[in-house]
């Protein structure tokens, strides 16, 4: 087979694919035979089934955890901000030490 | 002695420490409280929600903490734009100020949001884009904080980080604005036409905003004031090394 026949055949057969493709996508999204707009986009109402088992998150202790996470990680800021004050004012302490030792050394 | 002691403190500031200490308390006072006012009003005052019950009171802090890690991450864009352009030291501290701040309060949007999507969601965490935004910033933010505490402290790595404090902030509009440019789950509260919340519920999530605002200013303040006092001692470090006062004396 030559090269442009390959090419043509190549190029057909991804045309053909993308129809393929598209058809498939607007009829499944067009409506049914026979059926109207309005009838295609009814909404189904379905009853409970009162035998399913239904998930009951109880909302209080995620709210307890909620607050005391908002409350530790505040806390744990504040206790590390005056931390490194602390630590400043001991930088500060030794440079004025250092800084006697030196005058009195002259 | 006199003038190492005093440095921490510049001379000129002597006429401005005692008012500024004022202020500083006043809004600590203030801070204080509009929090006890929000914590009085979200769970004495406001009813609970009808189908979330008592879990939806997370987010008299949730929003707000959001709008306070904006402010935060704003300041550290502003500072550290400032920074590049006029190597400003103090800049430099706020951008610091912010960032971590801003962080904190990232983090707390990041534990307490989830904590509400599992009940209202019934799922800790989705791929939703205002969430997947938001763990980015907070990401890019804690790179700028390692690379300004774990790197050296050359010219170089403060103006990298710089960028990458200005990057991170250009994720804040995207963040903000992801609920109505692309679809997800996080809900929308406060719209142009108003909020969805009734009368309390409402009083109560602008006390949070009151509250949270004023704690973010406080911190960052307070943060700031430290970067400034560090920056300072350094100086004072560097100058007294090179005048030998520092040696080892047997």
């Amino acid at each position: 087979m030559t090269p442009q026949k390959r090419a043509r055949y190549t190029v057909a057969a991804g045309l053909a694919g993308a129809t393929a493709l598209c058809t498939t996508v607007a009829s499944a999204q067009a409506p049914a035979e026979g059926e109207s707009p309005a009838e295609s986009r009814a909404a189904a109402f379905q009853a409970v089934d009162p035998n399913a088992k239904k998930e009951d998150v109880p909302g209080g202790p995620l709210l307890i955890a909620a607050y005391g996470v908002i409350l530790v990680l505040l806390v744990a800021y504040v206790a590390r901000l005056g931390a490194l004050y602390a630590k400043n004012r001991g930088e500060l302490e030794r440079l004025v030490r250092a800084v006697e030792r030196g005058g009195r050394k002259d | 002695m006199t003038q190492i002691a005093t440095a921490s403190s510049p001379p000129h500031a002597a006429s401005t420490t005692a008012p500024r200490a004022l202020a500083f308390n006043a809004l600590a006072v203030v801070t204080a409280a509009l929090l006890c006012l929000t914590l009085y009003w979200g769970f004495i005052v406001a009813p609970n929600e009808l189908q979330m019950g008592l879990v939806y009171k997370i987010l008299f802090f949730h929003a707000p903490s959001a709008y306070a890690m904006y402010l935060g991450f704003s300041l550290c864009v502003l500072g550290s734009i400032m920074y590049l352009a006029k190597r400003s030291e103090p800049w430099e501290a706020v951008a610091v100020a912010g960032a971590e701040v801003g962080l904190v309060f990232a983090m707390i949007v990041m534990i307490t949001g989830p904590l509400w999507g599992r009940k209202a969601w019934g799922t800790y965490w989705t791929w939703d884009p205002r969430l997947t935004t938001t763990l980015l910033i907070g990401m890019i933010y804690v790179a700028y904080l390692l690379l300004r505490n774990l790197g050296a402290t050359g010219e170089a790595e403060r103006r990298f980080a710089a960028g990458l404090g200005i990057v991170g902030g250009a994720l804040m509009p995207i963040i903000h604005y992801s609920v109505q440019l692309w679809r997800g789950q996080h809900p929308t509260v406060i719209t142009s036409k108003g909020g969805g919340l009734q009368r309390d519920m409402g009083i109560a999530l602008g006390l949070g905003f009151a509250a949270m605002t004023a704690l973010a200013a406080l911190l960052i303040w307070a943060r700031a004031r430290y970067e400034r006092d560090r920056q300072r001692v350094l100086m004072l470090e560097l100058d007294a090394a090179e005048r030998g006062l520092l040696e080892e004396h047997g």
